[in-house]
């Protein structure tokens, strides 16, 4: 099972896992949090990341979800696809969160990340957008 | 494939925590799942399609499950939702 990860500024990461979690009413094994602060040691923090990602990783590979593209967290992440097997994405949200969750059993890590991308997308819209004929309202997924 | 009707009790209706039980428990079948409301029809497994049925409190909601173990997933499913979505088992 592919292994998710959320790395952000303060406790961000965090709440959106444990929502998720509560949301979806079942422990999320292999799925972990690591915040990354500007502030801390460079060093400490790559250390940090490598060994979260490490500890989500059952050889499947890990989802590395990210607060926006330019933070520390992205920074240091895309240097960790170097040498590991993971994919990265930004602008996390919780949808982006339970859709990882939900649809990872039965999935590989590159299916898995263009998935909850085109998810996390989609589900940044309007009240204007999804109130007219939309694919909300169509209930498509 | 099997078909079940089943009220919404919960005062919140088809709400997120309600939808993404529900896709929790169908992801546990291999039955194609799809639940009904309001004329409208859609993908048991999908969260947002859930949540676009719009159901509210009395709602009646058809499930039909449709593949080897599709007994199971209906009966799990009506569960959760008599249960008011207060459990996954």
């Amino acid at each position: 099972m592919v292994g998710i990860l959320i790395a952000t500024y303060g406790d961000i990461g965090r709440s959106l896992l444990d929502t998720a979690i509560d949301l979806a009413g079942e422990p999320a094994p292999l799925a972990t949090t690591i915040t990354l602060n500007d502030h801390q040691d460079r060093a400490q923090e790559w250390s940090g990341l490598v060994a979260a990602a490490d500890t989500v990783d059952s050889g499947d590979g890990v989802l590395l979800m990210v607060d926006m593209f330019g933070s520390t967290s992205s920074t240091l992440a895309l240097s960790l696809l170097a040498d590991r097997n993971v994919e990265v994405l930004t602008g996390v949200n919780l949808a982006m969160v339970l859709r990882a969750m939900l649809n990872r059993k039965d999935t590989d890590l590159k299916t898995l990340s263009e998935d909850v991308l085109q998810y996390g997308r989609r589900n940044v819209t309007s009240s204007a957008t999804w109130l007219k004929s939309g694919d909300h309202a169509q209930g498509n997924d | 494939m099997t078909q079940s009707r089943v009220a919404i009790t919960n005062e919140l209706g088809l709400h997120l925590r309600a939808a993404a039980r529900l896709v929790v428990v169908a992801n546990r079948h291999k039955a194609k799942v799809t639940l009904s409301a309001n004329g409208k029809t859609v993908d048991g497994k999908s969260l947002l399609g859930i949540t676009s049925l719009l159901a509210k409190k009395g709602t009646v909601v058809t499930i039909e499950a449709d593949g080897e173990d599709e007994t199971a997933a209906i009966e799990a499913l009506a569960a959760l939702i008599h249960a008011g979505f207060s459990t996954t088992s």
